[in-house]
């Protein structure tokens, strides 16, 4: 099977001054379709910068990123945002619902403003996005009228509204409760079903049992990369 | 408080460089506009007063009236008859008159409108006691003067490049008079004599020329066979003398003697009262400039700081939940607006040495004078400094007090600004709009849920606007009044005489100069308006065919026959309404040289709006009827052919005995346009100030509302929104904030303008505030340009946003 991302020899290093970090270390990865891949690690040892240099929102500083067969390094900001339009996904763990917009407008928003063309029946489209995440009868509510539950799934449903490839989420549970969390991970393991990539980042090593790919980083570094066919279900989840 | 704070405080500063640096230009353009205005002011008194000290200025000038002239020793006698010569501690005889100077400019000959004035303190070989002339230079100047030499005015020397060994040729009623050029002087009671094509327009643009009197009394009427003339005299009194009484006895004096004289105390002096005047004015109106640059900037200060420390709210409740001290957090912010105050204060001098510099300039350019000062005061510029911190620290330290009362938990997890509040349930109607874009509703709900911000940036922008707009209406109300008052003039030439001729002499004007086409005679009075107790001093102006000589555009009533009309500014002043009656003092000619005042009750027909200044326009028959003047005149307007200067019929003129002066219709207008030029240049100023302050308050208001929205525009970045489509937002926004802003600020540029314009009236303008389309249309266009520019320094803001950091924020 082709990975829709694949990662070679990747580092990011920042300046601190005269210090130089390496925040990720001569990552390799592949993202494939239908699968849920997790990347596992304490805080502070690069999840969320792997997940930055995936979703074209940072650059690596050495290294190659390919989506579909295409690197993303060293592309201009106006390709990046090109790229991020049509690909990716984002779901943050603090939900990052535009305030003033109601749930169907967060999601009308990407329809209307972020895709290329402006499909046909936003209003709609919405809705039934909404509806797929369980919230049809919520549009109408503001951020701040629905729970943090609530507010995942209509960052979920925000991600979807492009339809991309690849769904990233960074602590998608972070902020939520365990019941609530669960129904969040259900989702996302249906979207891979769905013929997504979907990666998930975590410290939750609970979590990993959900992924068909757990990569277990530290200090930057992909110190373990385990895969299976099978993994377990969502309801069974615990933690 | 602890040196973490102090460093935490300095890097927060230095974090928002940009932001606090506009802040900071802000307050440093209000604080040395305000003390560079008044320090200028003072420059102005401290010249002044050595000024006035050094030349022994007169207490006061005894003119004699309508071209009459009187023996010395019989000016002496009625003076000893009246038992004033005892209460004088010196006294100038004088003859003066009005000439004309032959002088080259680039290489050609040009004929200049002269002054001269006969000391007879010269015919002893002394310098005057009273109005001495002051010297420019080091080197003493002063000699005797003799038969044939003079002092000539510094300024006109200096602006026509005069050589002072070329001499000068005086010309006076067909004689014509070469003298040397002792040295170039300021001369008092002209100290304000400013020739043409300065930068500063005055109708004494002429040369001034001192010479013994006897000199004078040669150019003036001949070899003097019968006496010495006299019909000026300047006085200085005995320590214990009144001014006041001294003048009225003086007055009825040589009124009872048959000649008209009027007294001028110093104060009335027209050069002394112009500078006088014009720098208490100043001082006291001019600084409505600085005052309204500064209260400006403080509203801007307010504004953003106020919005500043209310991003800070997180911060304030970390503070909080680790336990530090409310006292700290307070000081911490009081740090903030201290080193904003201070950093302004040492900004604001910066600022104020160029802005001195140019005053200085400025000050030497209009008067020149032999004695320059500058004053530097340390107090306009602390109290401006003490305002400063003292807005600073309020604006920091009262919503940093508001923030502390609100819990640590709830300003740690803050949600961003929605209520349910009555803006948001319009807010909620709005969005319920299904026709409108996304983009638009996003704009709207963020305006209409957060009328605070809103409201601050609305309010900021609408500030800075009607400062422009006041000085665009300024500007072109000022405009509109010179440009009245220019059109007002519809002669070609006005010639005024030393003293009254019979109207018949235009005949042989007439007869030597075919370009004449028209001639109408008139005279020029003195009129006082007698209002209660007290008398305003005016002029009448009868023409024979007034509606001919001007265009009166009546504000209120018509002009009619056996009539009077007012100048608006006097009826203003005094109240007048078309159909009242006013009573005037005018002359009333009982002899050939013999003059009385009486007063006379006129009917008001109408006001007339487009010019300046305390007159009265009345047909000449009417003025004949009361003053025994039948016959004579003073002033004679001249049309000619196409209207265009001719320099045979002026030379032709001057030539002319009799005739005191000749001005061609677009040396008035030049005037104006010069005036107005001035005001010009210093509404520019003003203009680019408040347009700099405009950029500044916008700006600092479009960079808060962009942080407080970083991590919405984060967000969409993230989302994969072009900046394109972001800036599409931004200018949604800018569009809401400059209609509103528009309609705010139009209002409130309006009123300041009014606020402003008031200066000018009571400095003798009466001035229309005119809304002019041009004025709003240049404003809406600088409010555009500026937000235009800001929004895109913000688009460029947002597009360096390192979406991975923002969007990892709970909050900012």
């Amino acid at each position: 099977m082709k990975p829709v991302i694949n990662i070679k020899k990747m580092s990011k290093e920042y300046k601190m001054g005269e210090v130089t970090v390496r925040a990720l270390k001569d990552v390799n990865l592949e993202l494939y379709k239908n699968r849920v891949t997790v990347i596992l690690g304490p805080s502070g040892c690069g999840k969320t910068t792997l997940l930055n240099q995936i979703g074209g929102i940072d650059s690596p500083t050495r290294g190659t990123i390919k989506v579909d067969g295409t690197e993303i390094q060293g592309m201009s900001q106006k390709q990046l945002t090109q790229y991020r339009q049509k690909n990716i996904g984002f779901i943050f763990q603090f939900f990052n619902l535009i305030p003033n917009l109601t749930a169907s407008e967060n999601v009308e928003f990407v329809l209307e403003y972020v895709m290329e063309k402006k499909p046909d029946n936003v209003k709609k489209r919405a809705l039934k996005l909404l509806d797929k995440v369980g919230l049809g009868d919520r549009g109408d509510h503001y951020p701040y009228q629905l729970s943090g539950g609530e507010q995942q799934r209509v960052s979920i449903a925000r991600a979807l509204a492009k339809d991309p490839s690849i769904l990233l989420a960074d602590e998608p549970t972070g902020e939520l409760d365990y019941n609530t969390g669960k129904k969040i991970l259900e989702l996302l393991t249906s979207f891979a079903k769905g013929g997504r990539a979907v990666l998930i980042v975590t410290h939750n090593k609970e979590l990993a049992k959900i992924a068909h790919d757990v990569i277990y980083l530290l200090d930057g570094e992909v110190r373990k990369v385990e895969s299976t066919e099978k993994p377990m279900s969502v309801d069974k989840l615990e933690w | 408080m602890r040196k973490t704070f102090l460093k935490k405080g300095i890097r927060e500063v230095w974090e928002h460089k940009f932001q606090y640096f506009f802040l900071i230009l802000i307050l440093a353009l209000g604080i040395a506009a305000y003390g560079s205005f008044y320090n200028m002011a003072d420059s102005r008194k401290l010249i002044l007063d050595e000024l006035f000290e050094e030349s022994n200025f007169m207490d006061l000038r005894v003119e004699f009236q309508y071209g009459v002239t009187a023996n010395e020793s019989d000016v002496m006698g009625i003076m000893d008859d009246a038992g004033l010569s005892s209460r004088l501690e010196t006294a100038e005889y004088r003859l003066s008159f009005d000439a004309f100077v032959n002088h080259t400019v680039d290489g050609e000959i040009k004929t200049t409108r002269a002054l001269v004035i006969g000391y007879s303190a010269f015919e002893d070989g002394n310098l005057p006691q009273v109005n001495t002339p002051l010297f420019h230079g080091d080197e003493e100047y002063f000699s005797s003067l003799g038969a044939k030499e003079c002092y000539i005015e510094h300024k006109f020397r200096d602006v026509y490049d005069v050589n002072i060994e070329d001499g000068i040729n005086v010309l006076k009623s067909g004689r014509d008079y070469k003298l040397d050029i002792l040295a170039h002087v300021d001369v008092p009671e002209y100290f304000f004599v400013i020739p043409e094509g300065s930068i500063f327009p005055s109708e004494r643009s002429l040369c001034v020329l001192i010479m013994p009197r006897t000199t004078a009394q040669d150019l003036y009427a001949g070899p003097a066979e019968n006496g010495t003339l006299v019909n000026e005299l300047v006085i200085t009194l005995k320590e214990d003398e009144n001014i006041d009484d001294f003048m009225e006895d003086t007055e009825d004096a040589f009124q009872g003697a048959g000649i008209p004289a009027k007294a001028i105390h110093k104060d009335d002096n027209p050069s002394r009262l112009m500078l006088i005047e014009d720098y208490e004015n100043d001082k006291e109106n001019m600084m409505i400039f600085p005052m309204v640059i500064f209260i400006v900037s403080g509203f801007g200060l307010l504004i953003a700081l106020r919005r500043m420390i209310r991003t800070h709210r997180v911060q304030i409740g970390i503070f909080k939940a680790l336990g530090i001290p409310n006292g700290v957090v307070i000081r911490y912010f009081g740090f903030i607006g201290l080193l904003i105050a201070l950093l302004s204060i040492l900004f604001g001098w910066l600022l104020s040495i160029p802005i001195d510099s140019v005053f200085n300039n400025m000050l030497d350019n209009l008067y020149n004078f032999s004695v320059m000062r500058t004053s530097f005061s340390w107090t306009y510029f602390m109290s401006a400094g003490g305002i400063a911190v003292f807005l600073c620290l309020g604006c920091t330290v009262f919503p940093a007090w508001r923030a502390l009362r609100i819990k640590p938990v709830d300003a740690i997890q803050s949600k961003e600004g929605i209520s349910v509040s009555r803006a948001g349930k319009l807010a909620g109607k709005i969005g319920k709009m299904s026709g409108l874009p996304v983009a638009l509703k996003l704009t709207l709900r963020n305006l209409i849920r957060r009328p605070r911000r809103t409201f601050s940036t609305v309010f900021g922008v609408a500030l800075a606007l009607s400062l422009f707009f006041s000085f665009a209406v300024a500007l072109e109300s000022m405009y509109v009044i010179l440009n009245d008052t220019s059109s007002g003039n519809q002669w070609d030439y006005e010639v005024t005489l030393d003293g009254f001729a019979p109207s018949s002499v235009t005949a042989v004007w007439k007869g030597e100069h075919t370009s004449i086409e028209g001639v109408n005679p008139g005279l020029m009075l003195p009129a006082s308006l007698l209002d209660g107790e007290d008398t305003v001093e005016g002029l009448m102006y009868a023409v024979d065919d007034v509606e001919g000589a001007y265009n009166l555009d009546m504000l209120k009533g018509k002009y009619e026959d056996g009539k009077v009309v007012v100048s608006q500014m006097m009826a203003e002043q005094e109240s007048i309404k078309v159909g009242g009656k006013i009573m005037l003092m005018v002359p009333y000619r009982m002899g050939p040289v013999n003059y009385t005042l009486i007063p006379m009750e006129l009917e008001v027909s109408g006001i007339q709006s487009n010019h300046m200044g305390p007159y009265f326009f009345a047909d000449l028959d009417l003025v004949y009827g009361f003053t025994n003047l039948t016959g004579d005149a003073n002033l004679i307007y001249l049309e000619v052919v196409d209207g265009e200067e001719n320099i045979q019929l002026e030379n032709y003129l001057i030539t002319t005995p009799g005739v005191r002066s000749v001005t061609h219709i677009s040396e008035r207008q030049n005037l104006l346009e010069q005036y107005f030029d001035l005001f010009l240049q210093i509404m520019g100023v003003m203009g680019v100030i408040s347009m700099l302050m405009a950029g500044a308050i916008v700006y600092n208001m479009f960079r808060i509302n962009a942080l407080e929205s970083k991590r919405e525009y984060a967000t969409m970045k993230t989302l994969g929104t072009s900046l394109g489509r972001i800036s599409k937002l931004i200018f949604i926004e800018g569009v809401f904030v400059t209609v509103l802003s528009i309609a705010l600020g139009t209002l409130g540029g309006y009123y300041l303008a009014v606020y402003m314009m008031q200066a000018a009236t009571d400095m003798g303008f009466d001035v229309p505030i005119v809304f002019s389309q041009m004025g709003f249309l240049a404003t809406v266009v600088m409010i555009v340009v500026v937000i235009v520019l800001v929004s895109l320094l913000t688009i460029r803001f947002i597009g360096k946003i390192t979406i991975a950091d923002v969007i990892r924020e709970r909050s900012e």
